[in-house]
């Protein structure tokens, strides 16, 4: 199977994970740069797309970070290290959702629109991208993290059952069932016409 | 081109999936459509401030180079034990479930007319005969590739060392099983009687002697070793036993002053808990001391 696409590609990291824990467990103060700047925007914004607390998903972001480079310097040596550090950001992640967090999620705010921008069409764009928004957000914990993973975050299916834990099989029918529900409720918007991309320019 | 390789590739994974679910599945039109739907949502902005806050996190969060120095006290054993209860899945509480009904199912029809105090027996003799394959089954599950994953994300991010993590399970399991047995005296009908004591000592005694040499196999050779080495020495037990005569550690003694297995079995459980601590210290100041040089 060819490898998905990450749709945002983070700053590209330099050293291979091999080198970076090297570097973090020999006590390399620019290993532990790389690993912020590489990894930490990465991180937060999956976990930003799950949580609405921003003041949170940086506490996440740093908890993830922290955690790995204790790990590191304890002797583990992760084989993978992009999806070691989004197993761990996954499993904090999902001890937030059991605690009970999910009842304060609220859907992400809105992008603010420029002054002058809200012609028909525009007003049209913002729409249709708020019941997306809507939509992933609305769907089960279960489908939603299957579906940033693969779909967002751009892992391949093997690697999301590896970063989840889940049997290979439970993430394809997983992604389906995300599949077949984002279908349903966003039917009436895919084959409206858009102005263009999105703001990323993609 | 990178969109339409990712539409690609998600449309296989979908068409398995529906395959998995019986369903039909979405045409690779249908797919590119939702694709490009689902990319009109906004990634979430970075703030500019995240990775300064980052680096300086992770500078201050203790020297590097050194190893992280785990707090001592009750607390942070019982925040490990809670962890662990926490991630436990529902399939494996099934199993410890079934076979604990399987040891009440066949004290009840193997041991129901023993001349034990009335009904403590039975639970007494179900909960200790079950439990070592209770503990091999924990064992077991934790090696499952499948729960690997996860429970190696709690493994490699304790706090903890192996050992210590491994001891204070056991411990926690051994004073969980004897709580148990300890109620089940509590409330047994009438006084509580010199045979109950001598049952009670019968029972405790091989539990004790199996999880000491469960723990100091593990500690000293892995996982793997503890578990051949417990299904070895149990089935040993349980196979070999009744050749013994007085010296069956099943058997339940005449009385207090003619259980010399038993006070026995105590010993050298004692002396296999002594050697897994040492070890465990061992094992753990080694540890440290190769963290400290790196």
């Amino acid at each position: 199977m060819a490898g998905p696409t990450p749709l945002a590609a983070p700053a590209a990291p330099t050293q291979s994970g091999g080198e970076l824990a090297a570097g973090l467990a020999a006590g390399d103060r620019s290993a532990l740069v790389h690993l912020a700047e590489a990894w930490g925007p990465r991180i937060y914004r999956y976990l930003a797309s799950r949580l609405a607390d921003r003041e949170l998903v940086r506490d996440l972001t740093q908890e993830t970070l922290t955690r790995a480079v204790d790990a590191i310097r304890r002797g583990t040596r992760p084989r993978d290290l992009k999806a070691w550090l989004f197993r761990i950001a996954t499993n904090l992640l999902r001890d937030e959702l059991r605690s009970g967090y999910r009842n304060r999620v609220v859907l992400t705010e809105v992008p603010e629109r420029g002054a002058g921008e809200d012609t028909e069409q525009k007003a049209l764009d913002q729409m249709r991208q708020e019941a997306v928004r809507q939509a992933v957000l609305g769907l089960p914990p279960d489908l939603q993290e299957v579906l940033t993973l693969r779909f967002y975050e751009g892992f391949s299916v093997d690697e999301v059952a590896a970063i989840t834990g889940l049997p290979v099989g439970t993430v394809k029918s997983r992604l389906y069932r995300a599949y077949r529900r984002l279908e349903e409720q966003l039917a009436p918007w895919r084959h409206q016409p858009r102005q263009g991309g999105n703001a990323d320019g993609r | 081109m990178d969109d339409r390789r990712t539409d690609l590739s998600l449309f296989r994974d979908l068409q398995e999936g529906a395959a998995l679910e019986g369903e039909p599945a979405p045409t690779l039109e249908e797919v590119t459509a939702m694709a490009a739907l689902l990319r009109e949502v906004e990634r979430p902005a970075v703030p500019p401030d995240l990775v300064p806050g980052l680096v300086q996190a992770l500078s201050t969060a203790g020297p590097l180079g050194e190893p992280a120095a785990h707090a001592g006290g009750i607390r942070p054993l019982l925040r490990l034990l809670w962890a662990d209860a926490r991630f436990m899945p529902l399939s494996f509480l099934v199993i410890e479930g079934v076979l604990l009904a399987g040891a009440f199912l066949i004290n009840w029809v193997l041991a129901r007319d023993l001349p034990y105090d009335a009904g403590v027996g039975r639970s007494a003799d179900g909960f200790i005969l079950m439990a070592p394959w209770m503990g091999l089954a924990a064992v077991l599950f934790a090696l499952r590739p499948t729960e690997r994953s996860v429970w190696g994300d709690l493994e490699a991010l304790s706090p903890f060392p192996p050992a210590v993590r491994l001891l204070v399970r056991a411990a926690a399991g051994m004073l969980t099983a004897m709580a148990g047995m300890a109620v089940t005296w509590l409330v047994s009908p009438g006084p509580v009687s010199l045979s109950l004591a001598v049952l009670v000592l019968a029972r405790t005694a091989p539990l004790l002697m199996a999880v000491g040499w469960a723990v100091a196999w593990a500690v000293t050779f892995g996982p793997r070793a503890a578990v051949a080495a417990s299904l070895g020495l149990w089935g040993a037990v349980t196979v070999l036993g009744p050749q013994l005569g007085s010296w069956n550690l099943l058997a339940v003694p005449q009385g207090l002053d003619r259980a010399a297995p038993q006070w026995t079995a105590l010993a050298l459980a004692a002396l296999l808990w002594l050697w897994a601590v040492w070890r465990s210290r061992v094992l753990n100041g080694a540890g440290a001391a190769q963290a400290g040089g790196r």
